[in-house]
């Protein structure tokens, strides 16, 4: 049995704004195990990056109000934590890679010196000496050409895909337990892409951190993650094994998310690339109901008035929706996955 | 794509140049002699990295820059050349949507007035014709009429990227420059803004020039794909025979770094990785700009910049591995 690392449940966050409180996160539980990747998707607005942040505690508070729930990191209470207390949990046991490589660095301190602060505050016995061959070995870590000279330019000289890979070598120097990933590949080219993806998977092996990848990419999820978890409108509405998921999906508005993106292998034609209608809900006034329902088309009645709980699929794998409950009507998969998992199937089997 | 819409040919780009001067007598060749055509009704689909001059190029065949040298035909016409009521009259029939929905609407305008400003410039139709007009146009693109009278920050991403394409279409344009249109959006409202574009193409006959970096989505909605490295072009053909038998080296390479959604696929597919980055647009080498990351340079890359050469039918390609 794997160690759990973190473990999350019913986490509830939110923004008090002058028109009234969003309430972000709405009821999230997860566990993540030692070594392992778990990938957060949904799109912008439905409390993925609220949640990985409650994890580090950096939402601003106010206007952030936690609410209710617990974290629980290796055994502690975060939310119990005070300031000074996080201080020392952030970056050395986690440590957090961000979306914009452009802003999320320093601009007047040089890349050797942001590696180095970590190190300073978290690992004081280290001489100068001693911590500057440690940064110089985490930029050689993340493939940093010429990291003897590069150590000492700042950020401006760096391109984005180096940038990024900066900034893992930040969050990776103390060798956290945890490296929590916010998109970190959205604003880079696919070519880089494949190089920051390829080297997190490298680097994992090697220093056995969790990770916890925050992205709308299912390309990304499909390469990265072993376990995902699918949110909206601030509730997690699936979760599986990441090829259980994509072979298998159970909940209406991951098939309509896995549908919408068209496949690169495939020969064109000419139907109409599937799309959800509508718009994600308001999470000032959040439905009652199953937040999907007034985009779904298989919503019935229950949907709109009672959110339904996660049933399990199989282990490892829940829907929240009410199609999976044993009394509920019988809906055709899409054919789309009927299919694939027709295919994966066979693949077994060979 | 139906056979007589290939033959006639829209916009002819021919050896297209755009330098920008950035100092010290030292120009950034952000498009470097490109050259092909756009064909009527068709969806000329443009991919590259960032800043390999995909925008300049969409951007200086629009005249919003003006070219460092060659030219660009629309209709057998200069368009660089065109003066007075003809530019004017180039100026209606091509057309943008940005991309990026936040920054390409004035916050301080009513959408009615946004979508009806190409109308007024041009004096296409006044008073209650042009609220009918306005009206249409808004049901058009999938908004109501009732939005007429907000303003921009009244409006999600994906709303917002409808009331850009209703600007376009309000002057009754034949060609479209879509620069990027769904990059800023949610995967779930971009294939509603992508199936939106293309029941409009079918309904009005519309030529789209669509750059993007989302290569997925490119070959879905592109009858044909052109491959743009570092201001120069690398491959153009038919979507579907790029996509499934790519020639040029980086094509091969851009393809093969695309994470596919499908995790049995991603564990067992073999990959071929780029080494490091695009190389600076100020001085690129002599030869292929491609030839520092590409895995098959030979020695006359270094020497000799590849020309565009069809290899097979419709499938041009700039690389000396297929030098005859």
């Amino acid at each position: 049995m794997k160690k759990k690392i973190l473990e999350v449940e019913n986490l509830q966050v939110s923004f008090d704004t002058y028109a009234g409180e969003i309430q972000a996160v709405r009821g999230v539980s997860f566990d993540l195990f030692e070594g392992e990747t778990l990938a957060i998707v949904g799109e912008s607005g439905c409390g993925k990056s609220v949640t990985a942040k409650s994890i580090m505690r950096l939402n601003p508070e106010p206007p952030a109000r936690f609410k209710g729930g617990k974290i629980i990191f290796n055994g502690e209470d975060i939310i119990a934590k005070s300031e000074m207390e996080m201080r020392e949990i952030r970056g050395k046991n986690i440590g957090m890679i961000f979306q914009d490589p452009m802003t999320s660095l320093n601009p007047t301190m040089t890349i050797g010196k942001q590696i180095l602060e970590g190190l300073r505050s978290h690992k004081s016995t280290l001489t100068s000496k001693e911590a500057n061959i440690v940064a110089l070995d985490m930029l050689k870590l993340v493939q940093i050409p010429n990291a003897k000279e590069r150590i000492n330019e700042y950020p401006h000289q760096f391109s984005g895909g180096m940038r990024q890979r900066a900034m893992i070598a930040i969050a990776l120097v103390c060798n956290p337990k945890l490296l929590i990933a916010d998109e970190p590949t959205t604003a880079l080219d696919v070519t880089i892409q494949a190089q920051i993806l390829e080297l997190m998977k490298d680097l994992q092996k090697k220093i056995n951190t969790s990770i916890i990848m925050i992205t709308h990419d299912l390309g990304v999820v499909a390469n990265i993650s072993q376990r995902v978890v699918v949110m909206y409108g601030g509730k997690i509405v699936e979760y599986a094994d990441t090829d259980e998921l994509y072979y298998n999906p159970k909940h209406p508005y991951t098939w309509g998310l896995l549908s919408s993106v068209p496949s690169v292998d495939v020969v064109k034609t000419d139907n109409k690339l599937s799309s959800i209608e509508g718009t994600p809900p308001d999470l000032f006034a959040p439905p009652l109901g199953c937040p999907f329902a007034d985009r779904c088309e298989y919503s019935m009645k229950i949907c709109r008035e009672k959110m339904p709980p996660h049933f399990i699929i199989s282990e490892g794998h829940g829907s929240a929706c009410w199609l999976s409950h044993p009394d509920a009507p019988k809906v055709q998969t899409p054919s789309l996955f009927v299919g694939r998992k027709l295919s994966l199937e066979k693949r077994g089997e060979n | 794509m139906t056979e007589k819409a290939k033959k006639e040919i829209l916009l002819s780009v021919k050896n297209l140049k755009k330098y920008f001067y950035v100092g010290k007598n030292q120009y950034l060749k952000a498009v470097d002699d490109v050259s092909f055509d756009i064909y009527k009704g068709e969806t000329l689909g443009l991919v590259g990295e960032s800043g390999c001059g995909k925008s300049t190029c969409g951007r200086t065949i629009l005249r919003i820059y003006k070219a460092t040298a060659g030219t660009v035909e629309f209709e057998g016409v200069s368009v660089h050349d065109l003066k007075g009521k003809e530019l004017k009259k180039y100026n209606r029939r091509a057309q943008m949507i940005f991309q990026d929905p936040y920054a390409s609407l004035n916050p301080r305008m009513l959408v009615s007035d946004i979508v009806a400003e190409g109308i007024d410039i041009h004096n296409l139709s006044h008073g209650a014709a042009r609220k009918k007009r306005i009206d249409d146009l808004l049901e058009l693109v999938g908004l109501n009429k009732e939005h007429a009278n907000r303003f921009p920050h009244e409006f999600s991403g994906g709303q917002r990227q409808r009331i850009g394409i209703a600007r376009a279409l309000a002057v009754d344009p034949d060609f479209i420059v879509c620069d990027e249109p769904i990059s800023a959006l949610d995967v779930s409202v971009q294939a509603q803004v992508v199936n939106l574009l293309q029941e409009l193409q079918t309904e009005y006959g519309l030529t789209f020039l669509f750059i993007a970096h989302d290569l997925s989505m490119v070959k879905y909605i592109s009858d044909r794909v052109a491959v743009m490295y570092l201001g120069s072009l690398a491959e153009l053909a038919k979507s579907d025979v790029l996509y499934k038998k790519p020639l040029h080296p980086y094509t091969v390479a851009l393809l093969s770094s695309i994470p596919r959604a499908d995790p049995q696929l991603e564990k067992t597919r073999k990959r071929i990785m780029l080494e490091g980055d695009v190389p600076s647009p100020i001085n690129p080498p002599i030869g292929c700009k491609f030839v520092d990351r590409c895995n098959r340079a030979m020695d006359i890359c270094r020497e000799n910049r590849p020309e565009m050469v069809e290899i097979e039918p419709e499938h041009f390609v700039a690389c000396h591995l297929y030098d005859k």
